[in-house]
């Protein structure tokens, strides 16, 4: 059964081609324009994911209302946000909205795509025995590439999917410096060096949360950053 | 000249008020003296008057309206006071030795005096002589003429001193004449000479009197006379009933005199008020007033005071025939007069002068007194208002340096508006100045940030229609066309790409801000992370002869790192694209007590002068070569932005020879 996406976007020009690409990739499509519309079509049914533009109409903050509203009625069904700029991007995801990753709308279509479909490998993951060939041990750190998730010191660490990746990309090479380039590569995304600068100091925050020790993610200046082990 | 100078020079003309005060209290001293003058000439002129119709009072003899012929001298009796004793001597008389009268010739000479005293006229007579052993042989004789006309000469000589009687003189045998017993006498002998003195009962004096020293011891008989031939001189004496007279129009402070045409006094009443003491009384500080401002005018004539007469020009002029009247010195010196005299006249003949005398010195002490108190007042009025007006000038000379001190400090020199400016509530013009910089300064502020803003406002508005046009695109990408549509589509999509990039560029200061004010401050060792970074930066850019420095040890420096590396980026950026391959960039940290600098430089075009102060700038590019990365003059005011967040400066500077840029950068510690 073709998996279910609602598109939640006011500009209709990029409604319309967020649409079309995602049917071509086989997936349904339902797109609404505004929140009530999106709302009164949720009640009914709750799609497979959700993508939401945080600039919806005339209402600063439609889009987070609609997340938690959404999130109300279902704790799991992932959540996209796509925001105009990447400085809204720092803005918003250190809001933590429950959102499953957040994206700036001149990500490319490909991009777009890309993402999506590791979500719904995600959530399938998810439902499945781990599969502990997929399962990379760093230390205190393991990561389950399959399911997509992160425990740090046995405790699970609620990354968004932007910083999966860039924890993957680190620590699958412990020791070796990325620069921020090859982050942006594995993030599947084009993102400028201030963003990734604050997408680090936000993983750092939130594996300081669980271990007030942490300093595994070292930053090397001119050159990036690293995974290192102590 | 500062303000203040000015006002105070404007100042100086309070100046004006003291002066201006003089000049009135001059004035009206002025004028109250010449209404003393005026006032002291109407009296004269009515007591002269009053003696016109009655000549008598003056002369009571007619005969004394005659003038008495030059060979002959008048004599004049003065009026004596002090109780009188036949002794021979002068002293007893009470009258200053100027009242003598003098004759002389080679070989004596004699002084002698009249006065009158209770009925009796006494005569003194003083003879000094060259030989005075031979007095004995001398005889003094007297001559009283009687009103009828003639009269009887009396004899004095002598042997022993004591009390002498004359014998009547007789032209046959001098010294046998009879022995007159009304007429007393008494001789004192002296080392010059003899003294002798006379009373004669008034009745056996008359209008003329004539007084003859002859020495008999000498060959042709040496002879001394108040009258040389012909008609004896007149006796001259107050007449009794004018002082009556006079008394009548005596006022207080003043003294009539009344002289009779040939000067000599015939009456006077009252007195000249004032002590000479009230000169005195002026204070240093007065007298420096009077001085400077020439208030003192300096007293005519001396009047004679010599006994029995009046002197003075006025006097003379009066007895011409003019009234006149001045100021005069008194005799002592110690008294300032202002006298009048005015002529009496009997038809046109001038017989006599009235002379009217008050103290002006009253006067004098009370305007010099009125003229320091004038001064002092408008002094320190002057004064007052020139410390007042220097006050208002210092006051307002600080109120403009604030405003100009706040317009200083409210722009930095590149034309940013670093601070507010605070606008005073006064009222006044002063006030309005301030306030208006204030307005002007904030509407320039919003101007400046609205500019500032244009750039990332305008990049926030692109971002949609180019999200369109990327995905539209994307989309082309997928659906079947032509290589002629794929060929255009590649070129749109290349478009769509500079644009991004232009669109980060310009959207990359709000950023910079928005990570600036979002990310957090730590602390990090500044000689680690430049040596990083310099390393990354040889190795990045190979073709480029970097030369590193860093003799530092190290230090923590609070800030953020990345931001730091970010805008050390931008420079080394800007030093490798305005250098040509195998050109020297140099690279360098200091310390010292209070800052890190940290030194960029590279060899190449020198920035001009018109652009380095906006270098800084947003928006500001110069670059003579073009390539494919936009540059859209953003790179250093990100610069600036970063290091301003770390409360440090930036600067730029050319270097010569070789020619090139240098940039530096201080961070305190």
């Amino acid at each position: 059964m073709k998996r279910h996406i609602a598109l939640i976007e006011d500009e209709p020009a990029i409604r319309d081609n967020y649409r079309a690409a995602f049917e071509r990739n086989g997936y349904q499509v339902s797109a609404y324009g505004d929140r009530q519309s999106a709302l009164d079509a949720f009640k009914n049914r709750i799609p497979d994911l959700v993508i939401i533009d945080i600039g919806l109409g005339d209402e600063n903050e439609g889009g987070f209302d609609l997340c938690r509203e959404l999130r109300s009625m279902s704790n799991d069904v992932p959540i996209i946000f796509l925001t105009a700029s990447d400085s809204e991007l720092d803005a918003i995801s250190g809001l933590r909205l429950g959102a499953d990753d957040y994206l700036t709308k001149d990500i490319s279509l490909a991009h777009l795509t890309a993402r999506v479909t590791a979500l719904f490998r995600r959530i399938d993951a998810m439902s499945r025995p781990a599969n502990t060939e997929q399962v990379l041990k760093r230390g205190d750190l393991v990561i389950d590439t399959d399911r997509m998730s992160v425990r740090w010191k046995d405790h699970a660490v609620m990354l968004s999917l932007t910083e999966f990746w860039i924890v993957h990309a680190l620590a699958r090479y412990p020791g070796h410096v990325k620069n921020r380039q090859q982050m942006m590569d594995a993030a599947n995304v084009v993102l400028d060096d201030n963003t990734i600068t604050s997408h680090v100091k936000r993983l750092r925050k939130k594996f300081v949360e669980i271990d007030r020790e942490f300093a595994a993610i070292e930053t090397v200046y001119g050159m990036g950053y690293r995974w290192v082990e102590p | 000249m500062s303000l203040r100078l000015q006002l105070l020079a404007v100042s100086l003309l309070t100046l004006v008020l003291p002066w201006a005060g003089c000049q009135y209290v001059r004035e009206m001293e002025g004028a109250l003296r010449q209404g003393q003058e005026n006032a002291l000439l109407s009296n004269a002129r009515t007591v002269a008057a009053a003696l016109e119709n009655q000549v008598d009072l003056l002369y009571p003899i007619p005969e004394l309206m005659q003038p008495s012929p030059a060979t002959s001298r008048d004599i004049y009796a003065h009026d004596l006071t002090s109780a009188v004793s036949l002794d021979g001597y002068f002293s007893d008389w009470g009258l200053d030795e100027k009242a003598l009268s003098k004759l002389a010739n080679e070989s004596m000479s004699v002084d002698y005096a009249a006065g009158v005293q209770s009925r009796f006229l006494y005569l003194y007579i003083a003879v000094n002589k060259q030989n005075p052993a031979s007095s004995g042989d001398d005889i003094v004789t007297i001559c009283p003429m009687t009103a009828a006309g003639g009269g009887p000469c009396y004899g004095f000589s002598t042997i022993a001193p004591g009390r002498v009687f004359p014998r009547l003189f007789d032209s046959v045998d001098p010294k046998n004449g009879s022995v007159e017993q009304r007429i007393a006498g008494e001789w004192q002998p002296q080392a010059t000479g003899y003294l002798l003195e006379v009373r004669i009962p008034m009745i056996l004096a008359g209008p003329r009197l004539s007084i003859e020293v002859m020495d008999m011891a000498t060959e042709s008989g040496s002879r001394l006379s108040t009258t040389e031939g012909g008609i004896s001189g007149l006796l001259i004496r107050k007449p009794a009933g004018l002082a009556s007279e006079l008394s009548k129009f005596e006022q207080p402070g003043q003294r009539i005199r009344v002289a009779d045409f040939r000067g000599w006094l015939l009456g006077d009443a009252g007195s000249l008020g004032s002590s000479p003491d009230d000169r005195n009384r002026l204070s240093l500080v007065d007298r420096f007033y009077l001085r400077l401002l020439g208030t003192q005018t300096s007293y005519a004539a001396v009047t004679s005071d010599e006994p029995g007469r009046v002197g003075g020009i006025h006097i003379e002029t009066a007895l011409a025939g003019e009234a006149e009247s001045g100021r005069f010195q008194s005799s002592g010196g110690n008294l300032a007069i202002i006298a009048a005299a005015y002529p009496i006249k009997l038809g046109d003949e001038v017989i006599g002068a009235v002379i009217a005398e008050q103290t002006s010195e009253v006067l004098l002490s009370r305007t010099s007194k009125s003229i320091s108190r004038l001064m002092n007042i408008t002094l320190l009025a002057a004064s007052l208002a020139a410390l007042g007006m220097l006050a208002f000038a210092t006051l307002l000379s600080i109120r403009i340096r604030r405003i100009r001190d706040a317009a200083d400090q409210a722009v930095s020199p590149e034309g940013r508006i670093i601070a507010g400016f605070p606008g005073t509530g006064a009222a006044d013009e002063l006030g309005d100045l301030s306030r208006s910089f204030s307005v002007l300064m904030q509407r320039l502020d919003t101007y400046n940030r609205y500019l500032e803003a244009l750039a990332g406002r305008l990049s926030h508005e692109l971002r949609t229609p180019l999200a369109i046009v990327e995905s539209s695109l994307d989309n082309l990408d997928h659906s079947d066309h032509s290589d002629e549509a794929r060929t255009y589509a590649q070129r749109a999509r290349q478009g769509t790409t500079r644009l991004k990039a232009i669109l980060k560029a310009m959207s990359e200061a709000a950023r910079t801000e928005q990570a600036l004010e979002n990310s957090q401050a730590e602390a990090f060792d500044i000689k680690e992370w430049f040596d990083a970074l310099a390393a990354a930066y040889r190795d990045t850019h190979n073709d480029r002869n970097i030369v590193i420095d860093s003799p530092v040890t190290g230090g923590q420096l609070t800030g953020q790192p990345e931001l730091l590396a970010q805008m050390l980026d931008k420079l080394i950026d800007n030093a490798v694209d305005f250098s040509t391959p195998g050109a020297r960039i140099e690279l360098i940290l200091s310390a010292d007590a209070e800052y890190y600098r940290i030194r960029v430089s590279n060899e190449g075009e020198t920035i001009p002068d018109e652009i380095r102060e906006q270098l800084f700038e947003s928006m500001i590019s110069h670059r003579s070569a073009r390539d494919d990365k936009p540059h859209l003059g953003f790179g250093l005011y990100v610069a600036r932005l970063i290091v301003i967040h770390h409360k440090g400066s930036i600067s730029a500077s050319n270097a010569h020879n070789p020619s090139g840029v240098i940039f530096e950068v201080w961070l305190p510690h």
